[in-house]
């Protein structure tokens, strides 16, 4: 009897066991974009999710699904991500939002190089920008101080005034990784002409940081440095200039922006390589980079345009917080300066910030 | 209790109790804010954030799929966790120490280098953007967690039990069933609790495993805090804290009454 | 000895007799190890020798670098000292739990689950909010006039600890008490009544019978605090930076390799750690008690 019993039980967990193997294989994977069985196309575009993708959405793919019938999905984009796709030869992501580290010569292994008989804006970036073989310029954000007004008396202007903790006491916060903007700031805080910034004298940079190192708060993401702000537990935050006008208009917080502290940071489609989709995504970045379409991100979102001549019809509460209006003392990140150092300048940066 | 002294105990008690619940204080008046910055206390209170998660397909998608990831990684981690515990704590193969190795490595490795990994071998396997792929990943990660909970029950068995229930001739999986997991019962539940909870929680492996068509709750969650401050998250870990606790409340109840009418006769 | 498979088939074959029988634990560990081998050492294997791609200049480049060897000798630090203040935290409550019974024994179940459903990105913001110079414990105590200056709570040791303890404390005391449950406590007042004074009789009979949870609770606190870097940095500014955070920047930077290579010695360090920690304490003596 008991051989019987212990015979159907082992049955039972091999068919058991079984269920589970064929429903963990069987499923598959579902969802991977690329063309539908009625022929028709649909994208994957990697981007930074929120109101920033909201934008992009309103200003550009629903309209490129009207016109093409191509259907435009996002992801959130992650750089570590495009290279296990690649490598693994599973892309799905058609067309990336990179930032400012990818797109050049030491990651164009990992991009398909931009179809410029496609893509008609390849050699007409913005200025400041910088296009390769591999990317495209897509928008410039402001990365400023903004400051709150029930901490801060007076009225700072300059990057002087961001490290003078003497007239403007105060906590003041900044990016957290070594290209954030906080080396930059130092050099220009401390005389360096605009003009005369890069290559970065890295040593001053972090002896100007030095005059004010207790009194920073390096912030862990975009949100906490709007918090940090928000709440007053700092008095300046060189943050992502989009934050400070979401607190500013959207939160009626008593924050404003110092545009003589701003610095401009580019972002740039590129098309991963291996995607099965390449046409329809050179097909989508030219329409996101067209010198007519490109600059109604900023009816939604205050980027400046990443192609020159294109122009913007923003209404007037976004108008004012457009980096593309405040670029007299603006200073653009160098992304080929970065591209080739950062190894080097961060290993620096890690010794100053663990001193 | 008995009697080594009790009021300094229960006043830790107490305090560690008040500890566990301190930021909770602060969260679910926050879920309640009118503002998308996380600034307490708010100048206005409103429900727009539970709104703004019953109302999108997106949360509720996400919030669905992180249950069903949830709960299978729960199962699938105590199926396989529960016999690694039982062999560290009872067998005497050489190939022990490894199995050791093996089974915390997943926690040591840091995630970012297991989401590459893992990445990979899916892809190998066509399972990346999938139920099942993400439930294999959610797994690994489990199982280190999952398998020392359960050692702690394991360790404790008296191996002598099993003995006489073997040598009177049950079956190694009768023997299993009726003595071994009656006894490790506790350290089971609280390792498919971590199991789950571990998948509920995990962002960076699941951020690489997921696709557009299905996202679990942290992603949703992380596609939504980068760009904008949002309290939806907030919302639901408030409806979360309110809904264990009605659970186990309820199963108190249940319990007592169950009691209450054995004794009745008596 | 018989070669595994052999005597684990053996076993299952007929009903186990005696020690060598019990040897077919062996084999129920076999489909989980197998799953770890495929779906985790195998591929992890493969990125962790991204770290020697190109020579050991990846290896070089951490012994030179200052940076680094800090930032991992933080790590651990932070990692042992979560871990401690866990365990004098959790072991009187979870013997408080496991004594008590009814609605307080829920009662404390409840809020041990608390943080656990709380999204760690969630907890962060809450604590933050709670430690901040602008938060509310300053702001609270400021009001009352009881301080002047807002107290240091964050950006220090303090506030990782009390940020990460909060957090892990779950995760020592559910396997303490999961023993504790099944301690018989009776012997304690036998060794009180053969003349023991009570904090011997606790120490000397009570305890041995809950380190197995002790043990799995500071494994899994500690294994768990190393891979921590958000809720760190958040609360501990500078001298919270933990070796993970590192590691997620580089992977992020392009530079793989150097990643890779992180973790290598994140790993390594770890088994060292552990191996020392389980002689000192004699670990083997609670896992292999019965060998």
């Amino acid at each position: 009897m008991s051989r019987h019993v212990r015979g159907r039980r082992l049955v039972v967990a091999t068919a058991t066991a079984g269920s589970v193997l064929l429903a963990l294989v069987g499923c598959g994977s579902e969802g991977s974009g690329g063309s539908g069985g009625d022929g028709s196309t649909s994208l994957t575009f990697a981007t930074f999710g929120g109101a920033y993708e909201e934008a992009q959405r309103s200003a550009w793919l629903d309209e490129f699904t009207e016109q093409t019938g191509i259907e435009v999905k996002t992801d959130a984009y992650d750089f570590a991500k495009l290279q296990a796709m690649v490598e693994a030869g599973d892309v799905y992501w058609d067309l990336i939002d990179a930032s400012a580290d990818a797109g050049l010569e030491s990651t164009s292994e990992l991009l398909e190089p931009i179809d410029c008989s496609v893509v008609t804006t390849c050699d007409t970036p913005a200025e400041g920008l910088i296009n390769t073989d591999w990317r495209v310029a897509e928008n410039f954000t402001a990365m400023v101080v903004g400051y709150n007004k029930d901490v801060v008396e007076g009225d700072p202007a300059g990057w002087a005034d961001f490290f003078d903790t003497e007239k403007f006491p105060g906590k003041r916060s900044m990016p957290p990784w070594v290209s954030g903007g906080a080396l930059e700031a130092a050099l220009l805080a401390d005389g360096v002409a605009r003009e005369d910034l890069y290559p970065l004298d890295v040593d001053r940079a972090l002896g100007k940081l030095d005059t004010i190192k207790d009194d920073i708060i390096w912030w862990e993401s975009a949100t906490q440095s709007a918090e940090l702000l928000s709440s007053g537990e700092t008095a300046f935050t060189l943050t992502f200039g989009p934050r400070i006008y979401a607190l500013a208009v959207e939160d009626d917080r008593p924050v404003a922006a110092m545009w003589d502290a701003l610095l401009t940071v580019g972002s740039y489609l590129a098309v991963p390589k291996g995607t099965e989709n390449k046409d329809a995504a050179m097909q989508l970045a030219a329409f996101i980079t067209d010198q007519e379409n490109n600059a109604k991100m900023a009816e939604y979102y205050p980027v400046g345009p990443g192609t020159a001549g294109a122009t913007a019809d923003a209404p007037a509460e976004i108008e004012d917080w457009l980096p593309s209006n405040h670029l007299e003392k603006a200073v653009p990140q160098d992304d080929v300066y970065w591209g080739d150092n950062y190894a080097n300048v961060d290993q620096k940066f890690q010794e100053w910030l663990q001193q | 209790m008995t009697r080594w002294s009790k009021v300094p105990l229960v006043a830790v008690a107490a305090l560690v109790g008040l500890f566990l619940a301190l930021p909770t204080f602060v969260l679910v008046p926050l879920s309640f804010t009118d503002e998308r910055t996380l600034r307490f206390p708010p100048d206005s209170y409103s429900v727009r954030w539970y709104r703004n998660f019953f109302e999108s397909p997106q949360w509720l998608d996400a919030a669905a799929h992180s249950l069903a990831v949830g709960l299978s990684t729960a199962a699938l981690s105590t199926v396989l966790g529960v016999p690694i515990a039982m062999s560290l704590a009872r067998s005497r193969h050489r190939l022990l120490p490894l199995v050791n190795v093996l089974v915390i490595g997943p926690a040591l490795v840091p995630p970012v280098i297991v989401a590459i990994g893992m990445f990979g071998v899916l892809a190998e396997l066509d399972l990346n953007r999938s139920f099942p792929g993400l439930v294999a990943a959610h797994t690994v990660l489990a199982l280190p967690v999952v398998v020392i909970a359960v050692l702690a029950s394991a360790r404790t068995l008296d191996v002598t039990v099993e003995r006489a229930a073997a040598s009177l001739g049950a079956s190694p999986v009768r023997v299993f069933v009726h003595t071994v997991l009656p006894a490790i019962a506790p350290g089971v539940v609280i390792g498919a609790l971590y199991g789950f909870v571990t998948s509920w929680d995990e962002l960076v492996v699941s951020l690489f495993i997921t696709g557009p068509t299905y996202q679990t709750l942290p992603v949703q969650m992380w596609n939504q805090v980068r760009n904008t401050a949002d309290p939806t998250a907030v919302a639901v870990s408030t409806m979360l804290i309110t809904l264990s606790t009605i659970v186990l409340v309820t199963a108190y109840l249940v319990t007592r009454a169950r009691s209450d009418r054995k004794r009745r006769p008596l | 000895m018989t070669s595994a498979p052999t005597a684990a088939a053996t076993t299952t074959a007929r009903p186990a007799r005696g020690r060598r029988g019990l040897d077919g634990w062996a084999l129920a560990a076999v489909p989980g190890v197998l799953f770890l081998l495929g779906l985790f050492a195998y591929p992890i294997v493969r990125v962790l020798l991204r770290s020697v791609e190109g020579g050991t200049g990846n290896y070089v480049r951490l012994a030179e670098s200052t940076g680094f060897g800090k930032i991992l000798v933080q790590t651990f630090w932070i990692a042992a000292l979560v871990t401690v203040v866990c365990l004098l935290l959790a072991y009187p409550y979870a013997l408080v739990m496991s004594r008590v019974g009814g609605l307080w024994q829920t009662v404390l179940i409840i809020l041990v689950l608390v943080p656990v459903w709380t999204a760690f990105l969630v907890r962060s913001i809450g604590m933050q909010v709670l430690l901040m110079d602008t938060g509310v414990i300053n702001r609270t105590l400021m009001s009352l006039g009881a301080i002047s200056e807002p107290l240091p709570l964050i950006r220090n040791t303090f506030a990782v600890t009390f940020g990460m303890t909060q957090i892990l404390l779950p995760f020592m005391i559910l396997p303490i008490y999961s023993v504790m449950r099944r301690v018989r406590p009776e012997l304690v007042p036998a060794a009180l009544s053969l003349g023991a004074p009570p904090w011997r009789a606790f120490l000397q009979v009570y305890v041995p019978q809950t380190l197995s949870g002790v043990v799995s609770g500071v494994l899994l606190v500690f294994v768990l605090s190393l891979g921590f870097f958000v809720v760190p940095a958040i609360l501990g500014g500078t001298g919270g930076t933990m070796i993970a955070r590192s590691i997620v920047e580089l992977a992020n930077r392009n530079d793989l390799g150097m990643a890779s290579t992180l973790a290598v010695a994140l790993l390594a360090t770890t088994t060292i750690v552990l191996a020392v920690g389980s002689r000192f304490v004699r670990l083997n003596d609670v896992i292999g008690g019965r060998r």
